[in-house]
């Protein structure tokens, strides 16, 4: 690329032989590259779409199951390097005074030890008091939560008005999870038939087409921390049970409450029975 | 020329001259460039504490998917990864624009400095009212909400309302950015159009408006694939 430089200022008394200048005029970066740095942008974007496109149809395809870390690590290298390249040429740290690196790296170790700490602190909280595991705080669902303007449901699933045209507005105190209290507000209004053609409407409509519970529950590329679940109960450790992502809403908080429960005390030969899981 | 304010001989007197021949900089600098670089270094340390009100944003997302995982495989099911990537796209262009609109000051070439600044802008808009038009309006519609305001009836995992918080905080401090980015360059196209204010000696102002448009273009590549593609 051409080397081109701006000079800001010619003869200067104060400094006459330029001794005092820190850099010789500024970098005027290439057109040329600037739209390859564009080019190569839009390329990885596509390519990181498409690494997370693949990894369903290659699933739901040939039933190869592509591990969820892959998708993960992929995704956020393919956006570090797009971010090194803008900040390289698009903000010009290429040719800019070191300092102003020194700056953005200062500040990435700072978010580095944010996130750092944060997660070794709020990932094995678990490790000591199960139950210090399951919640980062309690109520964390909307448990108790005052809800000032809930809508009252028709039948329709739409909000009632009044006669002025206003819509209905009351006070309530949410019990148990805001999501279940949802659920249960709009089963009431609508009832239990619209709701299931309702719910298998939206989720086959809403979740992008290709089914977020085509892939079973293991390849979600959620990352699992920490220990697996029962692997220190006496009894045998605690299977997922296979319904993907379906239902399990209520019962997974019912579930942490009762393995939380079931971990606050010695296990007993009588526990054998249970399900630590709690999913059935 | 007094020595006082050496630098205050240069510039032309004549009020026909373009605003960036006639900018003076301020007396305490030794030079015009002492006080371009002092200006910038002194962005960067305000775009450090950008980044950490947005690595606030990051932790939340990290430690909330890493405490419910599903809800944020599911939550993250919700949104068209069709939307985002046509926002990504339209932000890079705009990021790419800023950076010619630069190139054009450094070079003065007034008119394509203005046509880039327009584009630019235009650019912001489009994702503005993409991210309204098909992503919030709908789905605050639909009761995917933030917080206490959750109303979403087919939630299966009682966390949901944290993903659509984390969601709505993350890419609604995003979106301000990219309203006042847009009106920081819409005032550097004023100013360039009005009276040619960014030249090759003087362009502070766009260079720092510049570097904050790629800091919103920053932000974005890694919301991109932490909300719409990692599931």
């Amino acid at each position: 690329m051409a080397e081109m430089t701006a000079t800001t200022q010619e003869w200067d008394p104060n400094d006459p032989h330029h001794q005092h200048d820190g850099h010789h005029g500024h970098h005027i970066v290439h057109w040329k590259t600037l739209v390859l740095v564009l080019g190569a942008l839009l390329f990885f974007t596509v390519l990181t779409v498409a690494a997370s496109r693949a990894e369903i149809w290659f699933a739901q395809t040939f039933d190869v199951f592509i591990p969820d870390w892959v998708n993960v690590m992929l995704a956020m290298s393919i956006a570090t390097i797009k971010a090194m390249m803008v900040v390289m040429f698009f903000m010009a740290l290429k040719w800019d005074n070191p300092m102003n690196t020194v700056i953005l790296l200062t500040t990435i170790f700072a978010f580095a030890c944010f996130m750092g700490f944060t997660a070794i602190d709020l990932g094995n909280r678990g490790h000591v008091y199960d139950y210090k595991g399951v919640e980062v705080t309690v109520g964390g669902t909307g448990n108790d939560v005052i809800k000032r303007w809930e809508t009252q449901l028709g039948p329709d699933g739409e909000p009632m008005r009044d006669e002025q045209g206003h819509v209905i507005k009351n006070e309530v105190v949410i019990q148990g999870p805001i999501a279940v209290h949802a659920r249960e507000r709009f089963i009431a209004a609508v009832g239990e038939e619209k709701f299931a053609e309702l719910e298998a409407e939206h989720h086959h409509g809403a979740h992008d087409a290709h089914g977020a519970h085509a892939l079973p529950d293991e390849n979600h590329s959620a990352p699992r921390y920490g220990l697996t679940p029962g692997l220190f109960d006496a009894h045998a450790p605690a299977h997922e049970d296979g319904h993907g992502g379906g239902d399990h809403g209520a019962d997974a908080a019912h579930g942490d409450a009762e393995s939380a429960h079931g971990g606050a005390h010695e296990p007993s030969p009588e526990a054998h029975g249970e399900e630590p899981s709690g999913g059935h | 020329m007094t020595t006082l304010d050496p630098h205050a001989g240069n510039a032309p007197s004549d009020a026909k001259a373009p605003g960036w021949q006639r900018y003076v900089p301020g007396h305490h600098w030794r030079t015009a460039d002492d006080e371009f670089d002092a200006c910038k270094q002194g962005f960067w340390l305000f775009l450090a504490t950008e980044v950490l009100l947005f690595a606030g944003l990051f932790v939340a997302y990290a430690i909330f998917r890493m405490k419910y995982p599903t809800a944020f495989a599911n939550g993250s099911h919700l949104l068209d990864w069709r939307w985002g990537g046509l926002n990504t796209i339209v932000l890079l262009i705009s990021s790419f624009t800023v950076a010619m609109s630069i190139r054009c000051a450094q070079l003065n070439q007034q008119i394509w400095l203005r046509i880039n600044l327009i584009i630019t802008i235009i650019c912001a808009f489009c994702f503005f009212g993409i991210k309204f038009t098909f992503e919030y309006i709908p789905k605050w519609h639909d009761g995917k909400r933030l917080g206490r305001f959750f109303d979403y009836p087919f939630a299966t995992d009682p966390h949901e309302p944290i993903w659509w918080s984390v969601y709505y905080c993350a890419t609604g401090i995003h979106a301000l950015h990219v309203l006042i980015g847009a009106g920081l360059l819409g005032w550097c196209l004023f100013r360039a159009w009005r009276f040619k204010a960014y030249g090759p000696t003087h362009y502070t102002m766009l260079e720092n408006a510049g570097l904050y448009w790629h800091l919103v273009d920053l932000i974005w590549i890694f919301l991109f694939p932490l909300l719409y593609l990692i599931h």
